[in-house]
């Protein structure tokens, strides 16, 4: 299991980097800044659409990857010790609240990209 | 430098509620310099409690692992000069692990971590050729700079993944000694062990930040034999 989170945090981070050069790439290359159409044309292409969505799940394997390190390091009962004894015994609850206001920022963002972008 | 001010960490779970520094000066000899261990014994001339752990002290046993000016390392062959600031010294015990009495730690969850990665050669193979199980020059140079550790513990402990998670990240001084086992041809569980910490804490908790090769009192490089295990797991997939 190791390995292979190894290979997909790499491979979400190469989508990422990929889609945000792309971006800042079209941005001067393209003269979006003249018109309007040319870049609501793109944003709305069936290529773009499938990048972007690409894009934000990676973004969200990469940055779910990454805050369960946050949390294992930091909202331990070990690690919350070290500030406070009292406080590490409700490490669970810290763990939980963070996990559900993780879930919330992807639920929210996905529901917010769904609805105004992809429909 | 004449004399040194050294400041040394204090705990008694028997006595003391909380953990606190005394200070000591030290006369320092003619030279000017000596090493920690020295000024470390100079301070039990003065307080015969002061309790710290010590066995050759050349370097070879790896037991007076501590912590100086912030940086850790072997206080017998660590020089005042390298690590004091001015004429100020500090020392404490390794971070990270629990501490007995003043400057000795509790290795308990450090040697936990050496019994996972099985650190002896493993190899059910009889051997009908009347000699012991040769290697090529070659071969052994690989074990170069992996067999010299003295498991003093002064790079798990300086290693932030080792002290957020003791029980689930080997650690520098283990994985240097899982590596050393893979490395070795005529240990015949590589496939065995490296399945062994394939999961998301064993190995893969090392960021390669490499605090622990820049404490390494032997000169070892545990970080490089880390990136040597990641890459044989990537090589089974």
């Amino acid at each position: 299991m190791g390995t292979l989170f190894w290979y997909l945090q790499r491979l979400s981070a190469v989508v990422i980097l990929s889609y945000v050069l792309y971006v800042a790439i079209s941005f001067f290359v393209k003269p979006y800044n003249i018109s309007a159409a040319i870049w609501s044309s793109d944003i709305d292409g069936i290529s773009f659409k499938i990048f972007s969505t690409l894009f934000l799940f990676s973004m969200f394997f990469h940055g779910i990857v990454g805050l369960k390190a946050v949390e294992d390091d930091y909202l331990s009962k070990r690690t919350i010790g070290f500030v406070s004894s009292t406080l590490s015994e409700f490490s669970l609850i810290f763990r939980i609240i963070f996990r559900v206001f993780v879930a919330m920022v992807v639920l929210v963002t996905t529901y917010v990209f769904v609805l105004n972008y992809l429909v | 430098m004449k004399e040194l001010h050294l400041s040394l960490y204090r705990f008694d779970p028997e006595k003391d509620q909380r953990p606190y520094m005394s200070d000591y000066v030290i006369e320092m000899n003619d030279s000017g310099n000596m090493m920690v261990i020295d000024a470390i014994r100079k301070a039990q001339e003065q307080d015969s409690t002061v309790t710290f752990r010590r066995s050759c002290a050349q370097g070879v046993c790896g037991s007076d692992g501590v912590n100086m000016n912030g940086q850790n390392g072997l206080a017998c062959i660590t020089a005042v000069s390298d690590v004091a600031i001015g004429n100020k010294l500090e020392v404490r015990p390794l971070p990270g692990l629990p501490v007995i009495k003043d400057l000795i730690v509790d290795m308990k969850p450090f040697y936990d971590q050496y019994e996972k990665v099985k650190p002896f050669l493993d190899n059910d193979e009889e051997v009908t050729t009347g000699h012991e199980r040769l290697q090529s020059p070659k071969e052994r140079d690989r074990l170069d700079g992996l067999y010299e550790c003295v498991l003093c513990a002064c790079c798990s402990t300086s290693c932030p993944s080792f002290w957020w998670n003791p029980e689930k990240f080997v650690g520098p001084a283990a994985l240097l000694q899982a590596y050393r086992f893979i490395a070795d041809t005529r240990d015949k569980q590589k496939a065995q062990r490296l399945k062994k910490l394939d999961d998301a804490f064993s190995v893969y908790r090392c960021h390669g930040i490499m605090n622990c090769t820049s404490v390494c009192p032997k000169g070892l490089n545990p970080s490089k034999a880390i990136n040597e295990i990641k890459k044989e797991l990537r090589k089974i997939g």
